[in-house]
């Protein structure tokens, strides 16, 4: 005990606390952040989803006065190009769209509610389409008209138009039982179809009908294809941010939830990058704080501790004995962080059941390898540092 | 010991310091082989370096030229470990100026020492402290003591180990005669009890130290 009363004499207890509670911060908030990032990532972000493609619907921006009509929000031939050699583009879709008149009658079969109206129809290729579809194919000479509609329209009648008037709720399988008369006319030609709902979508906010109807139908009835307002495209949403970059560069309007999410994920990766950042900063000023703290010791002691060489102690055993209080320091810093991040997952993940989410643990052995290599690291610069200052004394 | 007395030789050697100022030496730029089991006295007016040669037999100094080999090795190829090993087991010192911990007491400042080498018992070392009339001192601190009190509690601690020479830079310095007399016998004593040779530096060659030879630094 003799030779630790020599060495340590004039340690400073509060600095030495004070640099424990400072590293101690520093380290929950660098692994505990990591932790909550890899959780909120695993259960909320889901990686799966946002590795898998990611479709999405761009328009362009309305100006004020659009005073060119179609032509100022459609996109060009090379615009859609210059969108496909993106990267992280894997393809994209116009809309077509109607270009002949088209009005509905519900008053027929909807009992409840008389609605007359005229009608737009916009379509897409079969892939991009989600949910079922029962019977999603038309051709010429066929009288039964599919549509899918957006399940947002369904929320609004429901929610907004019926909650307000009285009116009963209607669910998808009753609509899926509609029937209702389409009739589609142009260049002095008409023509009456069965309209029912074949599906819902809710990726895409429009009426959908099979392309083959629309393109029949504007060569028939209407002027032929036109340029395309709309696209539906197809991206690798792991490069969310960087799609988004670019799409507001171009003054491009888009309306996706992964695109959201992806801008969520890129906004909460830079918060948990910030909170691990400023960890990493405090734990780095901490620990600094404890090496210039330990080669304080040594510089106030260096006289007994060349006294003790003199008398035969081998350095090493005096570097071993500054580096134990580190080493300790390190472990206690070490320990409650491990126990930190623990309580942390299992407290997060009850609270992501209890919001809703899906609460998958995910595996701690990341933070805490992270924590060994880290106070491996800490420790091993110490001891070079304890030892270069030491040797140097004897 | 071993079959082969410990042997250190001083080959040439001249501290830089001195560079020029050391004619008629029988120590400087001389080749002089001391076994273990020789007494030395090393006399010198103040500034002629007799605690320079203790330093450097003890490698606490290395500005020097020539050679200094210890059981045959040249000291200056001995690494920590080495000097660890020959300072606990070889070579015993008696400072100058003590180098004691202050802020221990003189019990402390010796069984420090013996921790390292475990060479002494407790009834060893209260035996020595009564040798030398300390008795009474044990427990007060090293700060307290007077300059012979310290000398002698340097000696003591110095004695806590095996060694094959003790080296004593004016060990008697701060001694009346009494107590000169009793520390002489002790490392006299200890000395002949481990075969071992004695380094003393002197101002004077007057030594309570009987069948010393003298060299002139």
């Amino acid at each position: 005990m003799s030779i630790n009363r020599l060495i340590f004499q004039g340690f400073g207890l509060w600095r030495w606390v004070g640099g424990l509670g400072g590293a101690l911060l520093g380290w929950c908030l660098l692994f505990g952040g990591w932790q909550v990032w890899r959780i909120v990532e695993h259960n909320v972000l889901r990686p799966e989803d946002l590795l898998s493609p990611d479709f999405f619907v761009l328009n362009k921006t309305v100006p004020m006065l659009n005073l060119f009509g179609a032509a100022g929000v459609s996109f060009t031939a090379s615009e859609i190009e210059a969108l496909k050699r993106l990267p992280f583009v894997q393809s994209v879709a116009p809309f077509e769209y109607n270009r002949f008149k088209a009005h509905a009658d519900f008053g027929s079969e909807l009992a409840l509610a008389a609605i007359e109206t005229d009608l737009f129809f916009e379509a897409v290729p079969n892939e991009y389409l989600d949910g079922k579809a029962e019977g999603w194919h038309w051709q010429p000479g066929d009288t039964d008209l599919p549509v899918i509609i957006s399940r947002d329209y369904l929320a609004l009648y429901n929610f907004g138009f019926a909650q307000s008037r009285n009116l009963p709720r209607m669910s998808e399988a009753l609509l899926r039982q509609l029937r209702f008369s389409v009739r589609i006319s142009g260049k002095g030609k008409e023509l009456e179809l069965r309209g029912r709902i074949a599906g819902f979508s809710q990726r895409i906010n429009t009426i959908l009908a099979p392309a083959a109807f629309i393109q029949w139908a504007n060569n028939e009835y209407g002027e032929g294809p036109g340029t395309p307002a709309r696209l539906l495209v197809k991206a690798d949403a792991a490069a969310g941010p960087s799609l988004v970059k670019y799409l507001e560069s171009k003054n491009y309007q888009f309306n996706a939830e992964q695109l959201r999410k992806a801008r969520i994920g890129a906004a909460l990766r830079l918060a948990f990058t910030a909170a691990s950042g400023f960890g990493l900063a405090v734990l780095g000023l901490a620990f600094w704080v404890f090496a210039l703290s330990l080669q304080l010791i040594i510089a106030q002691n260096q006289d007994s501790l060349r006294k003790l060489v003199w008398l035969g102690c081998h350095p090493a055993v005096l570097v071993r004995r500054y580096l134990a209080m580190m080493g300790v320091a390190i472990f206690v810093i070490a320990a409650t962080g491990v126990l930190f991040v623990c309580w942390g997952n299992h407290w997060l993940v009850l609270w992501l059941a209890g919001q809703g989410y899906p609460a998958e643990s995910v595996s701690l052995w990341p933070p805490v390898i992270g924590m060994a290599l880290l106070g491996g690291l800490l420790l091993g610069f110490n001891y070079l540092v304890v030892r270069k200052q030491i040797y140097r004394l004897a | 010991m071993g079959k082969n007395p410990v042997r250190i030789h001083l080959e040439n050697v001249e501290p830089q310091p001195l560079r020029g100022e050391v004619a008629n030496s029988e120590v400087w730029h001389r080749d002089i082989t001391i076994s273990a089991g020789q007494c030395l006295l090393f006399k010198a007016a103040s500034g002629k370096g007799k605690t320079t040669l203790l330093s450097i037999i003890f490698g606490l100094r290395r500005d020097y030229q020539g050679k200094v080999t210890f059981e045959d090795a040249d000291i200056r190829s001995f690494g920590r470990a080495e000097w660890s090993r020959v300072r606990q087991t070889q070579l015993a010192y008696v400072f100058q100026d003590f180098q004691l911990f202050d802020e221990l007491t003189a019990w402390e400042n010796v069984t420090l020492k013996n921790q390292l080498t475990g060479y002494r018992t407790v009834g060893d070392l209260k035996s020595m402290f009564q040798a030398l009339g300390l008795e009474n001192k044990i427990g007060e601190p090293v700060a307290r003591l007077s300059r012979g009190q310290k000398q002698r509690v340097a000696v003591i601690r110095a004695l806590c180990q095996p060694f094959a020479f003790l080296l004593l830079d004016e060990p008697f310095s701060h001694l009346d005669r009494e107590t000169m007399g009793q520390t002489a016998a002790l490392i006299r004593s200890e000395c002949q009890k481990q075969g071992a040779g004695i380094l003393l530096a002197s101002l004077e060659a007057d030594t309570p130290l009987a069948g010393v030879d003298i060299k002139k630094l």
